[in-house]
C-alpha cells in the first residue's frame, strides 16, 4: 500500500501511476480525508492499493509466519535480531510518569474488557516500551497487520503529549512503543532477517530493490540493519507516512 | 459490552488527550443497523483529537472497530465542530 498527495484527487492518482509505473486501472485508490477540514485544504491524500501486491507482500507473509495472534513466546532465538539492534532494559523503578503512562495502557486494557500486565521497558534511542503480557485476547490488541496495535500506539503518545503539558519533567522527544506478547518484537526481528537476505541478494546482483511501502518505524528498523553493510546504502522513497525503501549496492565505484 | 460502555471507552480515551476533560461528551445515536457515537469537546482542543492529518480521529475509529468487531451493528464515530 502507498501514499500520494496532490493539490486534486486526480492529479494525486496521476502521481500514483506515474510512480508505480502503472495505469490507474491497475490499483485502487482510497481517499484519505482531512478530518474536521482543519488541515491541508488545499490537497488530497490517498493510498493505493495495487493489484499485483499479493504476489510481492512479505509483510504479509511475516504476519503469517509469526501468529498474529501473539500468542508466542518472545524469549529465545526469534528475536535475538531485534535485542541486537536495541538494548532494552527492564524499568524497575519507574518515574511518576512512566508509572501513569503504564496506568494508562492498563485502564485502556479493563476497558477493552481484557487483562494482563503491563511491563515498562527503556530503551537506548529514547523510547518506552510498554509490554502487554498475558492478555486475554492478544489478536483484539494487535488487530490485521498490527493495526490496533498502531492505534493504541498513537493514543499512547497523544497521552504522552498531554502528560507533557501537566508536568515538565516528562521528555519531549520521548516516543512510546507497545508491544503485545512479543508480536512486534518478533515481527522486528523477522524484518532485520529479510531485509539482511535482500541486501546480501542486492550486493551479490550489484543492483537495486524496492521493497514494499511500510510505515516509519518498520523503515527505521530497515535502515538502521543495515546500516553498517559496506557496499548497500538505503533510501526512502515516496510521499506520506507509508515510503518504500530502496535498497541499493554501492560498491567502490570512487 | 453495549453501546454504553463503547461510548464510555471512547470518551475515557478523549478525556485523556485534552485540555479541558470535563467538556468531553460522548453521544450514543442508536440505528436499527448501526450506531453513532457523536464525540463533543472543547472548540480548544478538538485539534487534539483530530490529530496531524487525522491521525488520532483515525486510532480514536480503529479503536472502536477492535472493540465492536463482534457486534452485528455497525458502529461510526463522528468528531463535532
Amino acid at each position: 500500500m502507498y501514499e500520494f498527495i496532490g493539490k486534486t484527487e486526480q492529479e494525486a492518482i496521476e502521481r500514483a501511476s506515474e510512480a508505480m509505473e502503472l495505469d490507474s486501472s491497475q490499483f485502487d485508490v482510497e481517499i484519505l480525508e482531512s478530518e474536521g477540514g482543519l488541515f491541508r485544504k488545499d490537497s488530497v491524500r490517498i493510498r493505493v492499493y495495487p493489484h499485483h501486491e499479493e504476489q510481492q507482500n512479505w509483510l504479509d507473509e511475516i504476519d503469517r509466519e509469526i501468529d498474529g495472534t501473539g500468542k508466542g513466546s518472545d524469549s529465545g532465538d526469534e528475536t535475538a535480531e531485534s535485542d541486537e539492534l536495541y538494548n532494552w532494559q527492564e524499568i524497575q523503578e519507574p518515574k511518576v510518569w512512566e508509572g501513569r503512562i503504564r496506568d494508562f495502557m492498563q485502564e485502556l486494557l479493563r476497558r477493552m474488557g481484557q487483562d494482563g500486565n503491563v511491563l515498562l521497558y527503556s530503551r537506548s534511542d529514547e523510547c518506552l516500551l510498554l509490554s502487554v503480557q498475558d492478555s486475554g485476547d492478544p489478536s483484539q490488541l494487535i488487530g490485521k497487520h498490527g493495526k490496533h496495535l498502531e492505534a493504541l500506539q498513537v493514543v499512547l503518545n497523544a497521552h504522552l503529549g498531554r502528560l507533557h503539558d501537566e508536568e515538565n519533567d516528562v521528555p519531549t522527544d520521548l516516543r512510546v512503543q507497545l508491544d503485545v506478547g512479543g508480536y512486534r518484537k518478533r515481527r522486528e526481528a523477522k524484518l532485520v532477517k529479510i531485509a539482511r537476505g535482500i541486501a546480501a541478494q542486492v550486493e551479490s546482483r550489484r543492483s537495486s530493490r524496492l521493497l514494499e511501502a511500510m510505515n516509519p518505524s518498520e523503515r527505521r528498523i530497515i535502515h538502521k540493519s543495515l546500516n553498517d553493510w559496506p557496499n548497500i546504502s538505503t533510501v526512502s522513497e515516496g510521499e506520506g507516512v507509508y515510503k518504500q525503501i530502496r535498497i541499493i549496492y554501492q560498491g567502490s565505484s570512487h | 459490552m453495549n453501546s454504553t460502555e463503547y461510548a464510555e471507552f471512547i470518551a475515557y480515551i478523549t478525556k485523556s488527550l485534552v485540555q479541558y476533560p470535563e467538556d468531553v461528551v460522548v453521544e450514543t445515536i442508536e440505528g436499527e443497523r448501526s450506531v453513532i457515537l457523536e464525540v463533543r469537546v472543547s472548540e480548544t482542543d478538538i485539534g487534539k483529537v483530530v490529530g496531524r492529518q487525522g491521525r488520532i480521529a483515525r486510532a480514536l475509529r480503529t479503536l472502536l472497530q477492535a472493540v465492536t468487531a463482534r457486534q452485528t451493528k455497525r458502529y461510526a464515530l463522528e468528531i463535532l465542530d
